[in-house]
């Protein structure tokens, strides 16, 4: 995920930059949700690698159309599968979130980029939307 | 001699074989009719589109296909358009349309593509059409592989005003 300064800086400061794996093609104009999932962290035999953000794997909503798009882990924890992975239908429940915010698809390019399993990349710029405040109580 | 002829006449049915299959036709709109090597076509109608990836088109929207030449040829690389579905803004394409050559590619690397192409991408056509038929296919070989099929109307030039 990258926002601000650089080579293919988003042409406004505020506007974000996502680029992720696979197809996510969500139409221009569509409001989103993105969430970001701490990692499980990883147990070494010499080092330990605490859990952290994982924002380049965010879980990202189509509030127009309810798709989904994110990755096998968000909904998925088998290691090993034949065919189809036993993915649930909601994400896995002890998943710990990091973030969420939601925001309107300003761009969405969907490119093939080859490589030795002929992967797929989506580059979104988001447009992030004022979080709603409730009413005072 | 006899293998020597033999030679000659492979040589002959490989050199008939191979202009078959790379003959691309054009139409007089400058529209390609045949956008992929393999066939030849010379009817006119529908244009159809093999491309990588999986490229959801729904039936009925309209389009606009850029074809770019490549970086380091002089060829139009008719395999891999840009395809705008004008209808919800998404476009579709190659990463080097959006990004520079590389030289290297890591397993599930990924690139920090541009979000409009590249500026020093050369055009070479572009045209518009609706999508008569979507069909996004897994093919399942050596790798897990997506392909899309698009048969295409493509949609006549509009003639400006005139001044």
């Amino acid at each position: 995920m990258t926002s601000g300064a650089g080579a293919n800086a988003p042409p406004n400061p505020g506007f974000v930059v996502l680029q992720v794996h696979g197809a996510v093609a969500i139409p221009v104009g569509h409001r989103v949700e993105i969430r970001v999932y701490y990692s499980f962290g990883e147990t070494g035999l010499f080092s330990v690698d605490p859990p952290a953000p994982q924002f380049d794997s965010p879980l990202i909503t189509d509030l127009e159309t309810g798709i989904q798009y994110g990755k096998l882990r968000h909904f998925c924890d088998a290691s090993l599968y034949s065919e189809f992975a036993p993915a649930q239908a909601t994400p896995l429940p002890y998943l710990r979130e990091h973030s969420r915010w939601r925001g309107k698809i300003l761009v969405c390019n969907v490119l093939f980029c080859g490589g030795q399993y002929d992967q797929l990349q989506t580059t979104l710029l988001i447009e992030p939307m004022p979080a709603e405040t409730g009413p005072y109580r | 001699m006899l293998v020597t002829n033999w030679a000659r006449a492979w040589i002959v049915l490989c050199a008939l074989g191979l202009t078959g299959c790379i003959t691309i036709a054009k139409s007089a709109d400058g529209v390609p009719r045949n956008i992929y090597v393999g066939t030849t076509m010379s009817s006119t109608g529908p244009v159809p589109l093999h491309v990588h990836g999986a490229v959801a088109i729904p039936v009925g929207h309209r389009v606009e296909i850029h074809v770019y030449y490549g970086t380091d040829s002089s060829e139009p690389q008719f395999e891999y358009p840009l395809i705008a579905d004008l209808e919800t803004g998404i476009q579709y394409g190659a990463l080097g349309h959006f990004h520079e050559d590389f030289s290297a590619y890591r397993e599930g690397q990924l690139f920090e593509a541009q979000v409009t192409p590249m500026p020093n991408l050369r055009e070479h056509s572009r045209w518009r059409g609706k999508v008569l038929v979507c069909n996004v296919l897994f093919t399942g070989i050596k790798r897990s592989e997506l392909q899309t099929t698009l048969l295409i109307e493509p949609m006549p030039v509009k003639a400006g005003p005139s001044r």
